[in-house]
């Protein structure tokens, strides 16, 4: 069953997504107001987690049997993880193999979801507080600043540097960031529930009050300890993902679930079959696709130019283009790659999920 | 209660009466018609007529003659066509069969409506799954309703089993030839069985249920207790590797 809610929120973390990495690829400029750099890649996880569990009972209802659903889990998961390092090597050139980015990230998260699935939302509770509270202190333990240069990741070819990257010090490690999913998965189990009759109050409620829980943490910091402004309350970052940013997040993924579930899902008088139904079905679709794309898009031509001109292939990263430009060149994509899937949909090619669903279901 | 006349199978006797006996959850429609002439075809014939009502056919009135009385019986209807000083010998034991016979009909029609509900719940019988945690409430209704049908049936039998009245009189022979008639004895030992078959069931369902919840909070706690060693272990394994980093 899709639910519009997810689609409109999908397509809303891609059209961020796809702003940001434009203007900061293009013109290197970082996060502000009308670029909100950090809501686009937690609402992607959150929603990872719900898609799952939909996709979860769908298998369920087809009478497919548990080992079946663990065997392509693992394989959806392997292959993002694959598709992610394939990536990374292809679009980030091969001395950012192992930066951790969010496809890898999903991919390992797919496999860990593959396990709680048999689990209470009780225990997963306990599991997101647990990675809540020792993130900051493996960050701590880690050392997290000195794999950070110049605000990017940047480790040694060693095992152990490579698995602190996957774990705690990497753009995407599984500390802090493996709490979106399994918080949408144990949403999508309450919401998604035929027993539950106000299925969107508490999703709503939890959200408002992490949100709430964030901005007095951000306004308290300045009054803590130094100690405590060094390892837990770092204000405002994404990389690494402080306590105030998670908690913002995941409450900003929630609400905006709960709200556009009863606005959109639960209101009888809100066109599924409409026009913009259909648009956010398509970017929710190709979803995956349109992440590799974005990247190939910008990010090539910066590359091949810089070889062009006799310089290091990164050479014009975050010096290209005027913001402007960068901007303008977003929005053409988004439209661009619209009619491209719309295109694709019609006469039945299909991107990378059609080719993840061929190797792996 | 009196029935509307034009309910009535046409010109009847004088004396006749008709009355609306409330039995449970349905009623039984009486017509006791003083009658001397014992054939009178005509008459038994409109009064067959009115006892079948608009009953499909397999729902036919029954006829038994007995001691000069003549009665016409179907589930809803009845008419008893006899001597009018023998009419208030019969009029009882015709309700008191018609009370057992509607009681079994209301037990036999709820397990009849069970069958499709017991075939989806008997997989929970062998095996009780987390998806199937919803359901629990709703097993337990059912388990009730099937306890409650134990009840009923229970209730029903010893009125059901009397002895039979030595020497017989009218009434017990007409209550123990309707009860012949419906084969009211064998349906009480049918439908037991039946019951057994839910109870069985629901039975199992439960024992199955309450084992999982049982077990479901124990594994909980395991579980947590492993999350948390886990995490330790976690930051075990960062501290080593951030060890092997610096060294």
């Amino acid at each position: 069953m899709r639910y519009s809610s997810i689609d409109f929120l999908r397509t809303y973390a891609i059209f961020l997504m796809v702003l940001v990495h434009f203007v900061e690829n293009l013109s290197g400029v970082q996060s502000s107001l009308w670029n909100p750099t950090g809501f686009g890649a937690p609402v992607f996880s959150f929603l990872m987690g719900m898609s799952y569990h939909i996709w979860l009972s769908s298998q369920e209802a087809k009478g497919r049997s548990d080992e079946q659903i663990s065997k392509t889990t693992i394989r959806r998961g392997l292959f993002l993880f694959a598709l992610g390092f394939a990536f990374n090597i292809l679009v980030w050139l091969p001395e950012d193999t192992y930066n951790w980015d969010v496809l890898t990230f999903i991919g390992a998260a797919m496999v860990f979801l593959n396990v709680a699935r048999r689990m209470p939302s009780v225990v997963l509770l306990v599991i997101c507080v647990l990675v809540f509270v020792i993130s900051p202190v493996a960050r701590a333990v880690a050392d997290y600043p000195s794999y950070w240069v110049g605000g990017y990741f940047e480790c040694d070819l060693t095992l152990s540097q490579v698995l602190l990257g996957f774990s705690v010090t990497g753009f995407f490690p599984l500390l802090p960031w493996i709490i979106y999913p399994l918080v949408g998965m144990m949403t999508a189990r309450a919401v998604f529930s035929p027993d539950n009759k106000t299925p969107t109050t508490r999703p709503a409620i939890i959200g408002g009050s992490l949100i709430a829980a964030s901005v007095l943490c951000l306004i308290l910091r300045t009054h803590t300890p130094v100690a405590v402004q060094k390892h837990l309350l770092l204000g405002w970052k994404m990389f690494p993902a402080t306590v105030e940013y998670v908690l913002c997040t995941l409450g900003f993924a929630l609400l905006a679930f709960a709200l556009t579930h009863r606005w959109i899902d639960l209101n009888p008088r809100f066109p599924r079959k409409g026009r913009a139904a259909a648009i956010a079905g398509t970017f929710s679709r190709h979803s995956l696709s349109i992440y590799i794309l974005h990247h190939v898009v910008h990010l090539w031509p910066l590359w091949i130019y810089g070889i062009a001109k006799g310089q290091e292939a990164t050479y014009y990263w975050g010096k290209a283009l005027p913001t402007q430009l960068s901007i303008a060149l977003a929005f053409v994509f988004i439209v661009a790659a619209y009619f491209l899937f719309r295109w694709m949909d019609r006469t039945g090619r299909g991107g990378v999920e059609k080719w993840m669903r061929w190797i792996c279901d | 209660m009196t029935i509307a006349n034009e309910q009535l199978p046409g010109a009847l006797p004088d004396g006749a009466e008709t009355e609306d006996i409330p039995l449970g959850n349905t009623s039984l429609a009486l017509l006791m018609v003083p009658c001397p002439d014992r054939d009178d075809a005509a008459l038994l014939e409109r009064a067959r007529a009115w006892v079948d009502g608009d009953s499909d056919s397999a729902q036919k009135c029954l006829l038994i003659s007995l001691q000069g009385a003549q009665i016409l019986w179907s589930p809803g209807r009845a008419a008893v066509l006899a001597p009018a000083e023998r009419l208030p010998a019969v009029q009882p034991a015709l309700i008191e069969f018609s009370q057992h016979e509607a009681a079994l009909r209301d037990i036999e029609r709820e397990v009849e409506a069970g069958w499709p509900d017991l075939e989806a719940d008997s997989p929970l019988a062998f095996d009780f799954q987390e998806k199937a945690l919803g359901r629990r409430e709703e097993l337990a209704r059912r388990f009730q309703r099937v306890i409650g049908l134990r009840a009923r049936l229970a209730r029903l039998v010893p009125q059901v089993h009397r002895p039979l009245i030595h020497p017989p009189t009218l009434a017990s022979q007409v209550s123990e030839r309707l009860r012949e008639r419906t084969r009211l004895i064998d349906r009480l030992e049918f439908i037991g069985g039946q019951i057994e078959v839910f109870e069985h069931v629901y039975e199992m369902c439960s024992q199955r249920a309450s084992d999982y919840m049982h077990s479901r909070k124990g594994h909980t706690l395991e579980m947590i207790i492993i999350a948390v060693l886990c995490a330790q272990i976690i930051l075990q394994i960062v501290e080593l590797l951030s060890k092997l980093t610096t060294e």
